[in-house]
């Protein structure tokens, strides 16, 4: 009886113990993801596209971003100012994390503005390496985590967190059957990252550098320099931030279709 | 904690009674130097500031900071002050009961640091603000300034001003310093001059906002119908949009093309578009030559009658053949009552003065002459529209004249008139997503000249409506699909004409009309896929009329070889027997190559 109490106890603290570090990982990913939500931000952006056989091409952006009263969502608003082929083409999403986001685009040749179904989250973010998944956040619970080890990675202590999905549905809207990512132990921020298709084949990996703490009270963090690389096409993107500027007090009035039209 | 507490009341109890007791603050000069590498702005006050002021970066067309000044009060002279060098374009200063807001508009986003400087507040905007290797100072003096000039001598007011100079030029020298004293060594950043200027002259363009292409298209089949075949042509688009400030726009668009380039030097041009805009808080202003289009569905737009197309022009993508035309236009913007901010609801108006009909690759029957002519009298347009909510929605309605022309003949010759006569237009539309589908619906009923339907050279009322969903497989595959119909109201078929040159004519009107039946109704569709990191596109666009079994095919094959190098190949076909709309246009069938050059 003694015996089996004590199995008993030591199942229960095991299971425990389980819990406690599920609850842990989820709550270090649930950090990470607010970990660069700044209230709003200002930035110009260069993204800079290689295929496998070297040859760029360059898209530069100036955006603004501002966070919903929940306090999740962001609202981004994206103008292109080059090359000239997409010139004047302004993008406007509107995330709703608890349903399909919003999304409206002005193509100067229309000369208006029109409604679009938002991308899933495993499609490509204006033609680069990066997912629409990677950029919004992909929704912490719908994800199983394992903490793979501790190691440091750019001279940086991390935890190595192993993330799968919980359904099918969530494995094809993220087009990802895993992800590995390094999420730095002192302010949750993932910093580097692979990915592995749907049949279990490396896809992609990130690695984000650079990082300022662009609003010191709130510990908000942003990579000055993104990059992803698709190892099975050989393509990759580099995103690079200039004049990045967090808690400017931007207007709602950038997320709206009347700012779109204003070429 | 009780003590700290009470203390702090205390404490701002004194500021509050220090802030009412004694006078405020003032701004007595603003200074702006500037080098290669930076602008610095001093504004200088009467007492230290306590803390930097409040300030706000604002972003968009003309970028600009606002500075928020408490318990300050303005002593410059000008409100408004224009810098021509440097990162500054102007700062506007407004006093507003006991404080005092500055907006300094930027030549572009620049990073920026504020911080306090004994009496003066410094703004240090870093990039490439101004001319190489020159320094210079702009000064705003103040009102008491000017009082001490008129009570010294000439010479103390230069002394001061001077002072002021050194000032400023010592300021921007350290932060330079400071700035090299960061940075690698002196002679490894150093850049020769004439990527300097290559960087100065590509500032302006950007300031002027321009961009344009180069275009060279092969065209198997002239889209006139009075043109010839294999024709070679030749365009130059230029666009400037240069940027007069956040309220202020102005749009330049036009384009000079040689439409038979290998036979001839036969040049054309156009201005597609030549406004003026501005806003004044919630209310947006456009006056002159632009285009409006109308309409959330996918190309077939029943609501879109303001903005003419010429049809005949050798341009793959079918936007490019619109062209502006004269109007003013105004929008009011509600804000939602509960945040203030716009709700997107907005009311639009626009005024007409003169009317430009579309251009159509139409031709007369054998021994037949058309002609034309443009009515006078201006035309208005209102709409009420909301965007940015769950649904797009819109109401609109247009009194104007048709794009669009009636044939008639003239009394006792074989010419054909081509009337364009008044019309009414009311229209809705609507968009919205459901789960992965984007909806779309329109539609329209136009009240015309020829209620009754008893004049076969006057189009029917009718009514025109379209609806569709579009849907993304995959990661770039869409496919759009739209079901349209129209309803002819009074219907008279013109087969039963007895005239036989009525009969003949009235036929042909219903042709170019889309009035041959009472009911008419077809599809359309768009599928397009994109490939190689968005470089190589494809789209297939179809409009089958299930009356009359015409249909329109439109596939075209684009790829970008780089950011400036962009080369398509397609064709455009009709189909059709003699009788339909788009089995008229079958000898305008057309293939095409193009490769243009954008910058």
């Amino acid at each position: 009886m003694k015996l089996l109490i004590c199995f008993s106890a030591m199942l229960l603290c095991a299971m425990t113990l389980a819990q406690a570090a599920e609850i842990n990982l989820t709550e270090a990913m649930q950090k990470s993801l607010a970990a660069n939500k700044a209230l709003d931000s200002t930035s110009d952006a260069t993204f800079t596209l290689t295929n496998k056989t070297g040859q760029e091409r360059v898209r530069k952006t100036m955006g603004a971003t501002k966070l919903q009263a929940n306090g999740e969502d962001n609202m981004r608003m994206t103008r292109f100012v080059a090359p000239a082929d997409v010139k004047g083409t302004v993008s406007l999403l509107i995330e709703h994390s608890a349903g399909e986001d919003d999304m409206w685009i002005y193509l100067p040749a229309l000369k208006k503005v029109r409604r679009l179904v938002s991308g899933n989250k495993r499609d490509s973010f204006v033609g680069t390496d990066f997912s629409y998944g990677d950029v919004i956040g992909h929704k912490v619970s719908d994800w199983n985590y394992k903490l793979l080890r501790e190691e440091v990675a750019d001279g940086e202590a991390c935890y190595v967190i192993e993330a799968t999905p919980k359904s099918d549905e969530v494995r094809g809207s993220s087009g990802y059957g895993k992800r590995v990512v390094w999420l730095r132990k002192d302010n949750f921020f993932a910093i580097k990252g692979d990915m592995w298709d749907e049949s279990g084949q490396p896809l992609k990996t990130f690695h984000l550098t650079e990082l300022q703490e662009v609003d010191a009270a709130r510990h908000k963090w942003q990579a000055m320099r993104l990059e992803s690389k698709n190892l099975q096409s050989g393509h990759q993107t580099v995103i690079r931030f200039e004049n990045f500027k967090a808690n400017q007090k931007v207007r709602d009035e950038f997320f709206t279709t009347r700012y779109m039209e204003k070429e | 904690m009780k003590f700290a507490g009470s203390s702090g009341w205390v404490f701002s109890g004194l500021m509050l009674l220090t802030g009412g007791a004694f006078a405020q603050n003032l701004i007595t000069a603003l200074n702006v130097g500037y080098n290669s590498s930076m602008t610095l702005i001093r504004i200088d006050l009467a007492r230290p500031l306590a803390k930097v002021p409040d300030n706000e970066f604002i972003i968009g067309s003309s970028p600009h900071i606002v500075l928020e000044f408490p318990d300050t009060a303005n002593g410059l002279d000008e409100p408004v002050q224009d810098f021509t060098e440097g990162g500054l374009r102007s700062a506007n200063i407004v006093q507003s009961g006991g404080r005092t807001r500055l907006v300094l508009y930027l030549n572009q986003m620049f990073p920026s640091n504020t911080r306090i400087d004994g009496n003066s507040l410094l703004i240090t905007l870093q990039g490439n603000a101004g001319n190489a290797g020159s320094v210079a100072l702009r000064s705003a003096e103040t009102k008491q300034d000017a009082q001490r000039l008129m009570l010294n001598s000439e010479a103390d007011a230069r002394l001061k001003v001077e002072q002021e100079a050194q000032a400023a030029k010592t300021g921007v020298a350290r932060l330079k310093a400071e700035r090299e004293a960061q940075a690698p060594a002196k002679a490894e950043l150093a850049r020769p001059k004439t990527e300097q200027e290559a960087e100065e002259e590509a500032g302006q363009v950007s300031a002027l906002n321009i961009s344009g292409s180069l275009r060279g298209s092969y065209w198997s089949v002239s889209n006139n119908p009075t043109g010839r075949n294999d024709l070679g042509v030749t365009e130059f688009w230029l666009k400037a949009a240069p940027h007069l400030g956040d309220n202020a726009t102005l749009m330049l668009e036009g384009w000079a093309r040689m439409p038979n380039a290998l036979r001839s030097a036969t040049t054309q041009g156009m201005l597609r578009e030549g406004y003026a805009g501005f806003s004044s808080g919630a209310a947006d202003f456009r006056i002159g030559k632009q285009i409006i289009a109308w309409g959330r569905a996918d190309q077939l737009n029943p609501t879109d009658n303001l903005s003419p197309r010429d049809n005949t022009l050798f341009i793959p993508e079918p936007d490019d053949r619109r062209h502006g035309t004269v109007a003013a236009k105004g929008t009011y913007n509600f804000a939602d009552n509960s945040s203030g901010n716009f709700s997107g609801l907005a009311a639009t108006a626009i005024w007409l003065p003169r009317f430009r009909p579309n251009t159509q690759p139409i031709a007369p029957a054998a021994g037949f002459v058309f002609n034309e002519s443009i009515p006078g009298g201006s035309q208005f347009a209102l709409k009420l529209e909301q965007a940015g909510q769950a649904v797009d929605w819109s109401l609109s309605y247009f009194h104007g004249f048709d794009l669009d022309p009636d044939i008639a003949v003239l009394p006792g010759v074989l010419n054909l008139s081509l009337q364009h006569h008044r019309i009414r237009v009311l229209g809705a539309d609507a968009a919205t997503v459901i789960g992965r589908y984007g909806l779309r619906a329109e539609a329209a009923y136009t009240w015309t000249e020829d209620a009754a339907g008893i004049d076969p050279f006057v189009k029917n009322p009718f009514f025109y409506g379209v609806a569709g969903a579009d849907r993304t497989f995959f990661e770039y595959l869409n496919i759009n699909l739209q079901y349209f119909m129209r309803k002819i109201s009074g219907f008279r078929d013109p087969n039963t004409i007895a005239d036989p040159l009525t009969r003949t004519i009235a036929i042909q009107q219903s042709i170019f009309s889309n009035q041959q039946d009472r009911f008419q109704q077809g599809m359309s569709l768009r599928i397009s896929d994109k490939w190689l990191n968005e470089t190589l596109e494809a789209e297939l666009a179809a409009i089958y009329n299930f009356t009359r079994r015409d249909h329109l095919l439109r596939p075209k094959l684009g790829y970008a070889f780089n950011d400036h190098w962009k080369g398509s190949a397609g064709a455009i076909l009709f189909r059709g027997n003699d009788s339909t709309f788009f089995g008229l246009l079958q000898d305008r069938s057309a293939v095409f190559g193009d490769l243009r050059y954008s910058f």
